[in-house]
């Protein structure tokens, strides 16, 4: 016991120190390769067109998210791959103090692929020191941090010099190091024991293939903001160098803060109106420093939202696969495809037709609001089910009923209530229960919701987990209370 | 519950009506237009916009009652009422029937609805005698109750009324003599 306190204390601490290293990773990454501010004012002292460099490191870094899970296989060699890269993008990163060449091209791709490979990389991390229930605050943390300290380099390289933020770039990514030396897992015992979670490997393609499908649509979003909003507002620059991250990260701390009765579903229907109010604001309002601020306000706040859903999502899913980072880097290259596409749209539009391109932009974000709903819809089903099957899949099926009536019998539930639950807990649809049952869907679904408010919980997923914990808790061989 | 959808039905009609006039092809050459221009367009889009609010408030009521009548486990008939007056010869006065549904989510009666067992308010007490259903509810320690006059019940009707309450809600109606 013990032994397994004084486990418990080393990952908590380790905890803290994966959120710092990967909010100082990140935020090297957000202010210099990934369309960083630092990039463009570097390239704009020299008066080069950035689009290669940006355009290319994008890419590069898609390679790197979407191939690291197929070649990092555990958490020692995710360690070693995230050592290495940091060392390659100081390196990199410090090309760009030197006068314009190949070595600018060949420096920021490698350091875009393999920045790529380590935020993946960084999945075993997230798995391994973070539990199920904590990973929202964590990557909610790790997002406000890294946007912060974002800001900050962004400010300098604006206001000061693009090679001061240069120098405090690379200073993240050296102080990123030293931690990331602190977290070598090889010096720590076996922790799987302790790991309160499942590691089952079940096939995940249906699930993750729709998550990345919903991401990406998402983000287009995102990146025709990049394209075709922020350059009608380039005469803003010092506003915008500070302003533009603000309502995000406000968002995200806000979202990861609401209580847990609070349905987030709604959120996401708020923040998809938020979006489509925002892109008919920047129709109608012109380009002065108080427009710029309702239409940001607007399309970041929603960002935010969008982005704490999906990592949230993601963060569940490690606990699907026995490799985390190849679901990390899938499902972070989805985001970075969605801004690619976003960015190549907004491109097109901004660049090709001259003529009403926000009335475009509008009709693609329109487009993509239509479908996110759709596809939000299928992916809880997709996920619920996913829940159901992996916590329930390896039961013998009279020990699964057994299981199920056992928790469902209990004095909270009324008998209708304690029906519908165990059909709920055999995976079963609303529809399905309404028809065994011989009532209305309506009916199943205030039954369902009362029967959630019972155990304080908000949906088929933790219900499942409470039969599981009670499960752990009063095994067959002994008796419930 | 009629009253219910006729009152959804006139929110939106009016709606409509706010937000389609000033898009009507007469209206530009109409007094109010030519006095009070655009300002009056603004009013009546707002006007709509509020209206569709009552709306939606009313329609999730109309959703509450149907879910109501649905899983409805005493439902108490009243009749109808016609009233004939001599001082006024021929005038004839018709009271609409008001059916009254108890079920586990609540009760119905007419167009007024009270919740229980939801969002926290709880069926506290069920008492049946002869003439009156007492039925007892509230949110924590605030206790509410009504009671309704019903027609009289068989002992298989009594049977399947405190079976249904048991097994919908959990609680054991006591039988008043």
């Amino acid at each position: 016991m013990y032994n397994i306190l004084g486990v418990m204390e080393m990952i908590i601490s380790r905890q803290r120190l994966s959120i710092i290293v990967f909010s100082l990773f990140f935020s090297w990454l957000l202010a210099f390769p990934f369309e960083g501010q630092i990039l463009y004012s570097v390239t704009g002292y020299y008066g080069i067109d950035s689009t290669a460099l940006s355009f290319g490191s994008i890419a590069a870094h898609f390679i790197g998210l979407s191939t690291c899970g197929f070649f990092i296989r555990s958490i020692s060699a995710a360690n070693r791959l995230m050592l290495f890269s940091m060392v390659v993008c100081i390196f990199g990163t410090s090309a760009f103090f030197f006068q314009p060449s190949m070595l600018w091209y060949v420096s920021i791709y490698v350091s875009a692929l393999l920045s790529g490979a380590c935020v993946a990389g960084w999945g075993y991390y997230f798995k391994r020191y973070t539990p199920s229930s904590e990973r929202t605050k964590t990557a909610a943390s790790v997002i406000i941090y890294s946007n912060v300290i974002m800001i900050i380099l962004n400010i300098v390289a604006i206001l000061i010099s693009p090679f001061w933020g240069l120098s405090l770039s690379i200073l993240m990514l050296a102080t990123a190091l030293f931690f990331q030396l602190r977290l070598n897992p090889d010096n720590e015992p076996d922790v799987s024991k302790v790991n309160l979670d499942g590691t089952n490997s079940v096939s995940l393609v249906k699930p993750l293939a729709f998550l990345c499908l919903f991401i990406v649509v998402i983000t287009i979003n995102s990146g025709l903001m990049y394209r075709v909003v922020n350059p009608a507002f380039a005469h803003l620059e010092w506003l915008v160098s500070w302003y533009w991250a603000i309502p995000y990260i406000i968002a995200i701390f806000i979202i990861s803060n609401l209580p847990i009765k609070i349905n987030r579903n709604y959120i996401l229907y708020v923040a998809i109106t938020m979006i489509g109010l925002s892109f008919i604001s920047f129709m109608i309002l012109d380009r002065s420093a108080s427009s710029y601020i309702i239409i940001d306000t607007l399309m970041l706040g929603a960002c935010g939202v969008y982005d704490l859903f999906w990592w949230s999502i993601l963060g569940e899913m490690l606990n699907f696969h026995d490799n985390p980072a190849r679901i990390m880097g899938i499902g972070l290259s989805a985001n970075v495809l969605g801004v690619f596409i976003g960015g190549a749209i907004g491109s097109f539009i901004f660049g090709a037709v001259s003529s009403n391109s926000s009335v475009l932009a509008i009709i693609v974000v329109l487009i993509t609001l239509m479908i996110l709903p759709l596809l939000f819809s299928y992916l809880s089903l997709l996920l619920k089910n996913h829940v159901f099957l992996t916590t329930l899949n390896e039961m013998p099926p009279a020990r699964q009923d057994e299981t199920i009536e056992g928790f469902t019998r209990i004095d909270l539930l009324t008998e209708r209530e304690s029906e519908i639950a165990s059909l709920l807990l055999k995976g079963k649809t609303y529809k399905v229960i309404a028809g065994e049952l011989f009532l209305s869907e309506n009916t199943i679904k205030t039954h369902v919701k009362n029967i959630y408010s019972k155990f304080n919980i908000c949906n088929r997923a933790e219900l499942i987990r409470l039969l599981m914990q009670k499960e752990d808790e009063y095994p067959p061989s002994q008796p419930k209370r | 519950m009629n009253t219910i959808r006729k009152r959804l039905a006139f929110l939106a009609v009016s709606s409509l009506v706010c937000l389609l006039l000033p898009a009507m092809p007469f209206f530009k050459y109409t007094r109010i237009y030519m006095v009070y221009g655009s300002s009056f367009v603004d009013f009546s889009y707002t006007v709509s916009a509020l209206i569709l609010i009552l709306f939606l408030f009313e329609f999730n009521r109309l959703s509450f009652a149907s879910l109501i009548t649905e899983n409805s486990i005493i439902h108490i008939r009243s009749t109808e009422t016609v009233h004939s007056s001599e001082k006024k010869s021929g005038t004839v006065i018709i009271t609409e029937a008001t059916d009254i549904f108890v079920s586990c989510f609540g009760i119905l009666l007419g167009s007024r609805i009270i919740k229980f067992n939801t969002k926290g308010i709880q069926l506290k007490k069920v008492e049946i005698d002869p003439d009156f259903i007492n039925i007892c509810y509230g949110k924590g320690a605030r206790n509410d109750s009504i009671r309704l006059l019903h027609s009289t019940l068989n002992e298989l009707e009594l049977m399947d009324i405190l079976e249904k309450f048991r097994h919908e809600t959990g609680i054991d109606p006591v039988v008043m003599e």
